[in-house]
């Protein structure tokens, strides 16, 4: 694709200035993007700049506190998603919002099925209609026959279920398509065949937008990339007069020095060896294909790739979490396989989740109830909780890590995300591990806890704990890591130690 | 949690029960104020309040049992089956222990098998319970239409007996049994646990704490529950019938309800069961003294059952409003 | 795209293979017992009980739940017959049967979704309401000496059908219909099937969860002027339980508990089966034991089907999983 000669100046969708704040964190701060009309626009930033919440605004599931949006050089109020669907504009969902138990059919068209009156008042479904437009869409997509209209969504595969996404966008006669992150689970040939319909869709003269962070993508099919980084616009280059070393740096845009006090740690011996985990991922999560590293004491060991690569797999495997197929753990020497997550623990590993309030964090309850779930066991007189060691463990964690609130039952749903984040490592922390992994410690966290809670991993590191890093922020990898591991589709791509970082070498193994 | 809006709610319960005693006093004349009446009020529903301790853990964990009313029905019959089999040939106080003894097994047996149903497959417990409780319905049945106790039976002796002439035996079983599980609930891992399983399975789970285990362990004690509760009914009266299920299931699961414990899982707590026990019992044999026929007492528990509902509806609106300024306030930038 | 042959996408559902089921065990009781004697009173029975399932299954298609559909139906008797006792003409006293239900699932409806209290408890609170209503009554909700002429409309026949019989399939007509040709039927489905979905689709929940109850509530109305017809006296207290017919019809009948998923035809199937058991269990001189643990099996069976894959089906199931693509 690229840049087929298309005219920038005709902008189709428009937003202005646009602002939103949620309680505790400011999403977009005058935001703004320029859509020209049969346009592939690539839109990229790290995870948390703003992107999602942008495509909310434009399709109505959020409203902006200000700014305006223009379509076709018209203002539009846009209050809700059908407003955005009666515009023409559409959005591929990440996760995507189909009905499970219904058919493709039927999801293509949920709440907006062409229908006949009968006798003037009765209205009655035209399922011949249904299916002749639907037969016209996918003629469109290029890939007529390809998907049962029949099938429940609930058995279709991901790649065909985004299929349905689409063609179900085109049913609402969309002049404006967003792709939100939509190669985010795909295999190599599934991205191809999106590809392709996307080719489609262009010679159609459709205007898209299309979220990613994955630069070898964005290279190939889209025309302009705008940059967005921490809720504000960055800049916007035809992608012919810019190149990736330029886009990661403006997605970056950061003094790395400061952010990242790292401390000076003397590093042991090695004592965790991975070696051939393997895991087929076909019930449940990606898979892993003949992982080997290791990782000695004190470093702090990162796990960098992209999503999907298998790294969160990778530490649940670790600690018992979830189950590998084969391969060998030996930590300390001795040969461990944990069946469940309390046998991890005992063995000295805790896994702080990336998913703070589904998996780490129960949210409804105190600090302190929260703090001392893992190992309340050990909290016990005479089978009894015994509430004052409790609090007397509880004040002290909260003190270390200056967990900022106003007493230990204060609930944790109150709590920033920064604060939310240093209970969750605390609670880690209280077990008294010898290998804390950490999955994406600071996602959702603002800028000014982000800084705490690395200053909080350095100093941890300095005590002699071991950490294990997964993350998707690459200055965060860079700045705080001894040696960082790469994975890329359940592989492993490379290993680099602290004197060889580099963003570009990261990037170029991850993707 | 230890403090805050939990307490409120349970100290309004105790100043309902004070009006309530206050005004059927009034109504009956002072009839309620006899001291016989006012504490004895309570030996009606205390069987039914039994079960509800342990309902309580139960839908703490964001679960129901609705065979509760069968469970109870069947340990019952058990009870006196063997009892009527073998107080002949063993003599009345060997056959009795045996008796017992039997009835509370069948309420771990019928408790088991929700628990293990609940504990390796994810189906839902509205639809487990609700196959068990045709079955549990169904081995009542087999056992007969109803059982009698011979004469001379001890249980009903102490069942129907009253410490120092005023307190019930119903209400010192009611007592302990609520002591019991307050301690569980509020002194072990096992209450803290269940109270975050209602709240956040997953994240139970991924503290190293096995769900699975407790959710078990609720049933298992849901099931022990009937057993004792079918004991102090037969203590009371000479017969069990199916008839006595019927319904059983809604009372129980009301008394959880009214004592403030959300269906949703994790909010509540055995206190205010044990309140909402007495606080029908007040009711039940307030009315009766006024002179209205019993059923009128379900049709106020009915109404007073839904605006509480809709009152606890209204305070976690409340809450989450709060608890969103204080959200706000506490953003770290 | 064709579409696939009707019967055959049928018979290769749940429902196809419950109707299979079904037929067979139908066919085993007429030979064996004198099922055909009594067949009149079965397809009677199959009438109330096809209706009050589809009322069920509405409410369970939202992901909700009505517990006091087995009392209301007393409720409704009571008010209904009473005015056929005042000689009030009958179609009147239908009418007013019919709303009283919508009443009383308005009134559910309305504090489970304005309130947002799980409906399971709102219903719970409704049946003591009920039952407590009943002792208000005058003669406890009893009402009796109808009229015969109004009895033996309940017993009408065409033919050597129940005329009533022809109304419970005019209605489940009437549903399969609605459901899948309408607009408002497939929003029953989205609201069901999942909350965020729904607003992303544009559908007003709200507005569709009471507009739902409404209905249900009207057929419970008819259900219970069906229960009641053919019977010479109205007797509120021997409704409670049924709804313990209803809810297992819904679920044998493949309604997912959750919600969103579920079609009428599955409810005559699994009314037909219900019906079947009440019949054999009478026939057969089966204790009322051996009918419950039927039930509990039964429910046990569906339930478990939802969860596990019944091999014979999964060819026409699971088309891909995972990572395999169409291109």
């Amino acid at each position: 694709m690229g840049n087929e000669k298309i005219d920038f100046s005709d902008v189709i969708l428009k937003l202005e200035d646009i602002n939103k704040s949620f309680p505790g964190v400011k999403a977009l701060q005058h935001m703004q993007i320029e859509l020209a009309r049969g346009e592939m626009h690539a839109v990229c930033g790290e995870n948390g700049a703003g992107k999602s919440t942008m495509m909310k605004v434009i399709t109505g599931v959020h409203k902006a506190d200000s700014g305006s949006i223009y379509l076709n050089g018209e203002k539009v109020d846009i209050r809700e998603p059908n407003d955005a669907y009666g515009k023409g504009i559409a959005i591929i969902f990440q996760e995507t919002s189909l009905f499970k138990d219904l058919t493709v059919l039927e999801n293509m068209f949920m709440g907006h099925e062409p229908v006949t009156t009968v006798a003037g008042f009765i209205p009655n479904i035209n399922y011949g209609a249904m299916r002749k437009k639907a037969d016209e869409i996918f003629d469109f997509l290029g890939i007529a026959g390809q998907i049962d209209y029949d099938a429940k969504i609930d058995n279709l595969g991901v790649a065909s279920k985004q299929m349905v996404e689409i063609a179900k966008a085109l049913t609402y006669d969309a002049k404006v398509l967003i792709f939100d992150e939509p190669t985010a689970a795909l295999t190599n040939k599934e991205v191809r065949a999106l590809f392709r319909t996307i080719a489609r869709l262009k010679e159609q003269g459709m205007s898209m937008l299309y979220i990613s962070h994955r630069m070898e993508e964005i290279f190939e099919i889209a025309d302009r990339v705008t940059v967005i980084r921490d809720g504000s616009y960055v800049n916007t280059a035809p992608i012919g007069d810019v190149t990736e070393q330029q886009l990661i740096s403006w997605m970056v845009g950061r003094e790395m020095n400061d952010m990242y006090p790292k401390a000076e740690v003397t590093i042991g011996e090695t004592i965790l060896q991975v070696s051939n985990l393997c895991r087929s991922g076909e019930k449940d999560g990606f898979p892993l294909d003949h992982v080997s590293f290791d990782v000695r004491r004190g470093e702090i060991f990162g796990i960098a790739g992209l999503a999907g690569a298998g790294r969160t797999e990778m530490a649940e495997c670790l600690c018992g979490l979830r189950k590998y197929d084969s391969g060998d753990v030996t930590f300390e020497g001795r040969q461990l396989h944990a069946k469940n997550y309390r046998e991890a623990i005992n063995d000295g590993f805790i896994y702080v989740s990336e998913d703070r309030k589904k998996y780490g964090l129960v949210v409804a309850m105190s600090i302190e109830n929260n703090l001392t779930m893992s190992i309340l066991y050990r909290l016990l007189k005479n089978h009894f909780i015994d509430f004052e060691a409790e609090d007397k463990l509880v004040d002290k964690y909260m003190q270390d890590l200056r967990v900022k609130a106003p007493n230990r039952e204060f609930v944790v749903e109150n709590l920033s995300g920064g604060n939310q984040q240093k209970v969750l490592v605390a609670k880690a922390l209280c077990a008294e591990p010898k290998i804390l992994i950490l999955d994406e410690p600071t996602r959702g966290v603002d800028v000014g806890a982000k800084s705490e809670i690395h200053r909080i991993v350095s100093s941890l590191a300095k005590t002699g704990l071991t950490i294990i890093m997964i993350s998707s922020d690459m200055p965060e990898l860079l700045g705080m890591c001894d040696r960082l591991m790469v994975l890329k589709g359940g592989k492993k791509t490379g290993v680099l130690d602290r004197s060889e970082f580099s963003q570009e070498k990261v990037l170029k193994l991850a993707l | 949690m230890r403090k805050g809006f939990k307490v409120s709610y349970e100290i309004i319960m105790v100043l309902i029960l004070a009006v309530m005693i206050a005004v059927f006093g009034i109504l009956t004349n002072g009839l309620f104020f006899r001291p016989a009446t006012m504490i004895g009020c309570t030996a009606d529903v205390a069987y039914l309040g039994v079960q509800a301790m342990a309902m309580t853990l139960i839908i703490l964990t964001s679960g129901i049992d609705l065979s509760v009313s069968y469970q109870m029905v069947c340990s019952a019959m058990v009870c006196a089956w063997c009892f009527n089999a073998f107080s002949v040939s063993m003599g009345a106080g060997p056959a009795i222990a045996l008796a017992v003894t039997a009835c509370i097994l069948s309420g771990f047996v019928f408790g088991g098998v929700n628990g293990i149903i609940a504990k390796h497959t994810p189906i839902n417990p509205w639809l487990i319970t609700m196959s068990t409780m045709y079955i549990f319905q169904a081995i009542s049945w087999f056992f007969g239409t109803s059982f009698a106790f011979s004469a001379g039976n001890p249980v009903v002796d102490i069942g129907n007996a009253k410490l120092g002439g005023i307190v019930p035996t119903q209400l010192l079983v009611l007592l302990l049994v609520f002591a019991v599980f307050w301690v569980l609930e509020k002194r072990t891992t096992f209450g803290r646990y269940v109270h975050a399983i209602g709240y956040n399975e997953n994240a139970v789970n991924y503290s190293g704490v096995d769900a699975g285990k407790m959710k078990f362990w609720v049933y298992t004690l849901g099931g022990l529950m009937s057993a004792v509760a079918a004991l102090m009914y037969l203590g009371r009266s000479w017969q069990i019938n199916q008839e006595t299920g019927v319904n059983m299931n809604i009372e129980v699961i009301a008394l959880v309800v009214l004592g403030g414990t959300s269906t949703a899982g994790g909010v509540g707590g055995v206190t205010g069961s044990l309140l909402a026990c007495l606080i029908i019992g007040v009711l039940k044999k307030g009315l009766a003294l006024m002179g209205l026929p019993g059923t009128v007492y379900n049709f106020i528990v009915g109404i007073v059952l839904i605006c509480s509902l809709i009152f606890f509806a209204y305070l976690e609106k409340r809450k989450k409003m709060v608890s969103r300024k204080m959200a706000i306030a506490n953003m770290d930038q | 795209m064709k579409k696939k042959n009707p019967i055959s996408a049928f018979l290769s559902s749940r429902e196809g293979a419950l109707a299979v089921f079904v037929v067979i065990c139908f066919v085993v009781l007429c030979l064996t017992t004198n099922l055909v004697g009594s067949m009149f009173v079965y397809l009677r029975d199959l009438s109330y009980l096809l209706v009050g399932g589809l009322a069920l299954m509405m409410v369970i298609l939202l992901g909700e739940i009505d517990i006091s559909s087995g009392t209301v139906l007393g409720l409704i008797g009571f008010c209904s017959f009473t005015l056929v006792q005042r000689n009030v003409p009958l179609i009147i006293c239908i009418l007013v049967g019919i709303l009283v239900g919508m009443l009383n699932s308005l009134v559910v409806g309305f504090i489970t979704v304005r309130f947002r209290v799980p409906s399971m408890i709102v219903s719970l609170a409704m049946v003591k309401l009920h039952i407590g209503l009943f002792s208000l009554l005058p003669n406890a909700g009893y009402v009796s000496n109808i009229d015969p002429a109004i009895t033996a409309v309940g017993t009408m026949r065409i033919g050597p059908f129940p005329a009533m019989l022809f109304i419970s399939f005019i209605l489940l007509a009437f549903f399969c219909w609605l459901m899948k040709y309408t607009p408002y039927g497939r929003k029953v489905y989205a609201v069901g099937g999942s909350a965020e979905s729904a607003v992303l689709a544009g559908i007003n929940s709200d507005k569709i969860k009471i507009k739902t109850y409404l209905v249900s509530g009207a057929l419970l109305g008819v259900t219970a002027v069906m229960y009641w017809l053919p019977k010479t006296q109205v007797q509120p207290s021997s409704c409670m339980g049924m709804e313990m017919y209803f809810l297992p019809i819904a679920v044998v009948g493949g309604v997912s508990i959750m919600g969103g998923s579920g079609r009428p035809i599955g409810i005559l199937v699994a009314s037909f089966l219900i019906a079947l058991l009440q019949r054999a269990s009478y026939l057969l001189d089966l204790g009322t034991q051996w009918m419950y643990l039927s039930y509990g099996v039964i429910v046990l069976v569906a339930v478990y089907s939802m969860f596990a894959e019944i091999p014979f089906l999964k060819k026409h199931g699971k088309t891909e999983k995972g990572g395999g693509g169409n291109a």
